[in-house]
């Protein structure tokens, strides 16, 4: 008997997570359905800043912010439902009160929460991978067009949301279901320091310093991908 | 520690025990569940914690799986150290409870083959088709968990616990709210399960006819505690009654002291 890490147990519970996704239609649909209707929303945004009259420096800044905002909505997504794939899934343990069958089982905690990562991979690729071909055939944006440094980024945002996931998930875990809103609602504590539709320069200068320690700043990055 | 137990022969021989818990205590927050408790568990018995609601079986059962933490005291599990090296013998025990439940929208099938690999069964489909076989519920395998009544999912629960055929098997209320007919038959499956694996047993239960059907050795709990320790027919004349109900109810009741 493998007493050690074992892939084979990590493959189980990702198969078990894969039977639960498939076993709902709404529940894969509601993995595309707010990243389309957020992307709609800020494409159009985009599209009505890109034809508005403006004069003088407002124009460009009105034009540059456009473009920024539909890749910023991107990538503010990718850290989003990655820290909910990996939440929701562990969710499920507990609505199911299936958690003790697995504590009681030979599943290690490392095991179980990389199979958690696997599935927020999953769950992210279901709702932003046809979402941003979409973004490109609806308004021309192309998030893949950042090229190598969309992987560095989504890295460091998918790392970012297992960090918070994992969080999260502890909380839920120590005080039961009471705190299962936590779930849906602590990412947005980031979102003012996340300068996702605004320049991290916005903010003063003391909470710059917090804004920059975090891995998503993702308006800066997407206004200009070259910096 | 050692203890004697029956072997095949019906001899008695030493052999370390399967279960051993020593000056066990939990307190939440406060509160003493588990109050230095102390007892071992021959390999091959089934032993029974008995004892109202708040006794502290469940939590002691808890803590035998490792599931909770004790704030003081020790628990071995087939010689391994279950607070260190619990990840060593997982693989031999199961556990069931009607408190615990699976998935609902997974099928029956698929949530007996994730536990499957869960514990390592190398030929999955053929346990699963056993275990439906034997426990009756091969009608069952594709319907979702959900759509079970309680008497199949306890079936099921049973055949989840029995997937890896451990060598400890932890019950917690397995007859809980079902009706006797259904009781019965989960009795005659976990008798027969122990004789045909010489499993080791230990089952808390409220239900004094199933403790004494079922068990070597009964250990009462009250308030953490162990107020009374011995086979069924040791406590009745030592209580001087016909029946553990009537024993627990005196315990329970402060009308005897512990013996």
């Amino acid at each position: 008997m493998n007493n050690g890490f074992s892939l084979g147990r990590v493959g189980a519970m990702v198969r078990r997570y894969v039977y639960l996704l498939r076993s709902s239609v709404p529940r894969i649909l509601d993995l595309v359905y707010w990243p389309l209707v957020q992307m709609l929303t800020w494409g159009f945004l985009q599209t009505y800043l890109a034809k508005a009259p403006a004069a003088g420096p407002i124009a460009g800044r009105l034009g540059l912010a456009a473009g920024a905002l539909i890749g910023a909505m991107l990538l503010w997504d990718i850290l989003f439902r990655s820290q909910l794939g990996f939440s929701v899934s562990f969710l499920e343990e507990m609505w199911s009160r299936n958690i003790a069958n697995l504590m009681m089982s030979p599943l290690r905690i490392s095991e179980f929460i990389l199979s958690l990562m696997v599935m927020s991979l999953i769950r992210l690729a279901i709702g932003i991978v046809p979402v941003s071909l979409l973004a490109i055939w609806f308004f021309g944006f192309n998030l893949w067009g950042l090229g190598l440094a969309l992987g560095a980024f989504f890295a460091n945002l998918v790392l970012a949301g297992w960090g918070l996931g994992l969080f999260v998930s502890g909380l839920v875990l120590r005080y039961g279901l009471a705190a299962e809103s936590l779930v849906w609602t602590m990412m947005f504590l980031m979102l003012p320091l996340a300068c996702v539709y605004y320049p991290v320069t916005i903010l003063p200068p003391w909470l710059q310093v917090f804004a920059w320690a975090l891995p998503h700043f993702s308006f800066s990055f997407a206004e200009n991908p070259a910096k | 520690m050692q203890l004697a137990v029956p072997s095949a022969s019906g001899a008695f021989e030493p052999a370390d025990p399967a279960i051993e818990v020593e000056a066990l205590t939990k307190r939440f927050k406060g509160v003493v569940a588990v109050d230095d408790l102390s007892f071992a568990v021959a390999r091959g018995s089934v032993t029974g914690l008995l004892g109202g609601n708040g006794a502290g079986k469940s939590t002691t059962i808890g803590m035998i799986m490792g599931l909770v933490l004790p704030t003081s005291g020790k628990v071995r599990v087939l010689g391994i150290d279950m607070l260190r090296e619990r990840h060593r013998v997982l693989a031999r025990m199961n556990f069931e409870s009607p408190y615990v439940d699976m998935p609902h929208r997974l099928s029956v099938r698929q949530n007996l083959e994730v536990f499957a690999r869960l514990y390592g069964v190398a030929e999955i489909d053929a346990r699963i088709a056993h275990l439906a076989s034997d426990l009756a519920f091969e009608d069952l395998l594709d319907r979702p968990s959900g759509q079970l009544s309680a008497g199949q999912k306890t079936r099921v629960a049973l055949a989840k616990a029995l997937i890896n055929e451990p060598a400890v098997l932890l019950l917690d209320e397995p007859t809980a709210s079902l009706d006797p007919d259904t009781a019965d038959w989960v009795r005659t499956h976990i008798e027969n399960y122990r004789g045909g694996r010489r499993a080791t047993i230990l089952l808390a239960s409220h239900n004094m006819r199933e403790v004494e059907r079922l068990c070597d050795r009964v250990i009462m709990l009250k308030q953490g505690r162990i107020v009374g320790d011995g086979s069924p027919e040791e406590l009745l004349a030592r209580f001087e009654r016909s029946n553990l109900e009537e024993v627990f109810l005196d315990l329970a009741r402060g009308r005897r002291q512990a013996q």
